[in-house]
């Protein structure tokens, strides 16, 4: 019985301790008048040391400094969901001014994202959305549409409007793949790609070694095959690898989706002639600089509502943006369409990430 | 007097206090106890389990599948009331498929002698997979907003239900194991299995029995953090099973069982707790607070060894 009687004076301790010294700190006082800087941002990303969060984390730091506040960067180590729960719980705590967001999961952030919008901090998603009843708004780094169709273009253009193309993607059931293929079968049906005959789709489940696998079949079963497009970041740099390796290069192209570091090499040798992507710095530029329009209580996020930002982008050389919404009703931000890669300018944004 | 400062529950909540003095000067407004109670958030699921962990491990067996029969239970939960089951209902199965689960351990563990990191290695395994079978990579979403009260609610003013949980827990917990005689045998049990096996305890039952109760909690475990999350989800509680066995190694459970307390172990759960909470609200990067943690549990290892070596060995065995 005396432990537990020890027990109890412990948890009493610790209470009493804790009543003592924090609980006396008046409770509103850490309460910032909304509208008057600087303000803190904390910028949380899916996880800890990706190359495409952290060129995003550099266009935010970017709008942080024109604003004169204060960004810090902080996300779970193994880019699970909980770990992001638990950063955003001690972000509440610490009070910062706003929250942005790259979600590992749309509705299991919901809850944690909810309370931190209850305790009056805006949570702006960037780059993956959480659920709209827990954010402000959301910046979408592409449409898919926009990249369906720029995909298809960039097909056609390579391979002079004729031949035979054949698209890798990763699985059939993921939403983004089927709403771009659609886009791409879309963009196909144009009068200037009568001569482009779409033969085959081919799944690799965005497995390097089973996408690899499945390009050096589509290259086996139509000998004719003039054009690849890789539908994610793991099929297209696998095409490339198996066109390569077939010593196909500069015949058989390939176009998709990709990282400038990966796939640098295959795009200088000639096997991808274009890949597409956002600007990731322009993305956390324009979530930060919005995080930031939120603290100041110039955006509200609603449909319709327009924003100035401070430099222009990629997408919007006029800096302007216009809150819209999606097929599914929710109200977003869109960044702009996808940004190009080719020789001219690949080795510059290699070296960035 | 003496005894009670050499004891490892003093140690370890010396470290508590100290964590707290800490925290105190580096975040003086934000460790309120409003905070605090809240913190508890991000913990209790993981604590909650370390109470039965630390039973089991005394009674000399261990289980290292408890993640992956949190995240089975939050799945069944969810598949069965996406079938239209009332969520009370699913509820209970969730609770039932903990305790099926570690009936499972148990009896392999028991039956068929196979050393009990070897099972529940395997099983471990086993359950996260059929999580994985049932949901893939999708989760079950729009579970009722009362379910969400269990994980996230609080009960008294700002204490959360789930806290409340943990303490009535550890109470129980420490009663059976310190106050009747079915935890003395768990004592006897670990210290030396064949001995109480000769003297007539009956070895296999008092572990199945552990095992079963951890199944039952590991399943309770991830129903709580299923309603905090608001989704069924396979991936959930990932590395739980690492978290809840430092938490016991550093409240002073003897890895090869037969000694250790629960006091110690709810003093360890507070202190990695709070030094997790701590070193967050700072934002100290994750890889980090990995290696405070490493830390922690090394030193937790190395002074009891090197303490003894430094002193005629003891008689009595602490904590039985």
């Amino acid at each position: 019985m005396r432990k537990f009687i020890a027990l109890c004076a412990i948890l009493l301790l610790v209470a009493s301790v804790s009543l003592v010294f924090g609980g006396s700190a008046p409770k509103e006082e850490a309460e910032k008048a909304k509208g008057v800087g600087p303000f803190t941002l904390a910028w949380v990303p899916k996880g800890l040391g990706h190359p495409y969060f952290i060129s995003c984390y550099e266009g935010a730091k970017e709008a942080a400094k024109e604003f004169g506040d204060k960004i810090f960067e902080v996300g779970p180590d193994d880019w699970s969901v909980e770990g992001q729960i638990r950063v955003i719980e001690s972000l509440i705590d610490q009070k910062v001014d706003s929250i942005g967001i790259a979600a590992n999961d749309k509705d299991a952030l919901a809850p944690v994202c909810k309370k931190a919008m209850e305790a009056g901090i805006p949570v702006v998603a960037w780059d993956a959305a959480v659920d709209q009843s827990a954010r402000v708004t959301f910046v979408n780094q592409a449409s898919f549409e926009g990249i369906g169709r720029g995909l298809a273009a960039g097909m056609g253009e390579v391979i002079g409007y004729e031949g035979e193309i054949a698209v890798l993607s990763a699985t059939p059931q993921a939403p983004n793949q089927r709403k771009w293929l659609s886009w791409v079968f879309e963009e196909l049906k144009d009068q200037k790609y009568a001569n482009v005959k779409l033969v085959d789709v081919v799944y690799g489940d965005d497995m390097t070694e089973k996408s690899y696998d499945k390009a050096l079949g589509l290259i086996k079963a139509y000998p004719n095959l003039k054009g690849i497009i890789g539908l994610s970041a793991v099929a297209c740099p696998a095409a490339c690898a198996a066109v390569t390796d077939k010593g196909l290069s500069g015949q058989l192209k390939v176009v998709g989706f990709g990282i400038p570091s990966t796939m640098k090499d295959y795009v200088l040798e000639g096997t991808c002639q274009q890949f597409l992507l956002w600007n990731t710095m322009d993305l956390g530029y324009v979530a930060a600089s919005i995080m930031h329009k939120c603290c100041t209580g110039d955006f509200t996020g609603k449909v319709g509502e327009k924003v100035t930002l401070g430099r222009p982008t990629m997408g919007e050389p006029d800096a302007e943006y216009e809150v819209m919404v999606g097929e599914d009703g929710d109200p977003f931000v869109l960044l702009g369409p996808p940004m190009k890669f080719d020789k001219s300018n690949i080795e510059k944004w290699a070296a960035i990430f | 007097m003496s005894v009670i400062l050499k004891s490892w529950e003093f140690t370890i909540f010396s470290l508590l206090v100290v964590v707290f003095i800490i925290n105190l000067f580096l975040s003086p407004d934000l460790f309120r106890i409003e905070n605090l109670f809240d913190a508890t958030l991000t913990f209790t699921e993981k604590s909650i389990v370390t109470l039965p962990m630390a039973l089991l491990i005394i009674s000399g067996v261990i289980d290292i599948s408890i993640a992956s029969i949190s995240a089975m239970s939050g799945v069944i939960l969810g598949v069965c009331f996406k079938a239209g089951v009332a969520i009370g209902y699913a509820t209970l199965i969730g609770l039932t498929v903990g305790l099926l689960a570690g009936l499972i351990n148990g009896l392999i563990i028991t039956k068929l002698r196979i050393p009990s990191i070897v099972v529940t290695l395997a099983m471990m395994l086993f359950y996260r997979g059929i999580g994985y079978i049932l949901l893939g990579d999708t989760a079950v979403r729009d579970l009722p907003e009362r379910f969400g009260l269990l994980g996230g609610a609080y009960s008294v003013t700002f204490i959360p239900i789930q806290f409340m949980i943990f303490i009535v827990l550890a109470i129980v917990f420490g009663l059976v194991l310190h106050r009747t005689t079915f935890g003395r045998l768990i004592y006897v049990v670990g210290n030396n299995a064949n001995a109480a096996r000769y003297s007539g305890v009956p070895v296999d039952r008092i572990r199945l029995i552990l095992c079963v109760v951890t199944g039952l909690i590991s399943g309770l475990s991830g129903i709580l953090l299923t309603s905090r999350i608001g989704s069924a989800r396979p991936d959930i509680a990932q590395g739980n099973e690492m978290a809840v066995i430092t938490i016991v190694l550093l409240g002073g459970v003897y890895i090869f069982g037969g000694r250790g307390t629960i006091l110690g172990v709810v003093i360890a759960t507070l202190m990695l707790g709070y030094v997790h909470y701590g070193l967050s609200i700072l934002n100290i990067q994750e890889q980090v607070i990995r290696i405070v943690t490493g830390g922690l549990l090394i030193i937790a290892l190395l002074i009891p060894t090197i303490s003894a070596k430094f002193k005629v060995r003891e008689k009595s065995l602490e904590g039985g």
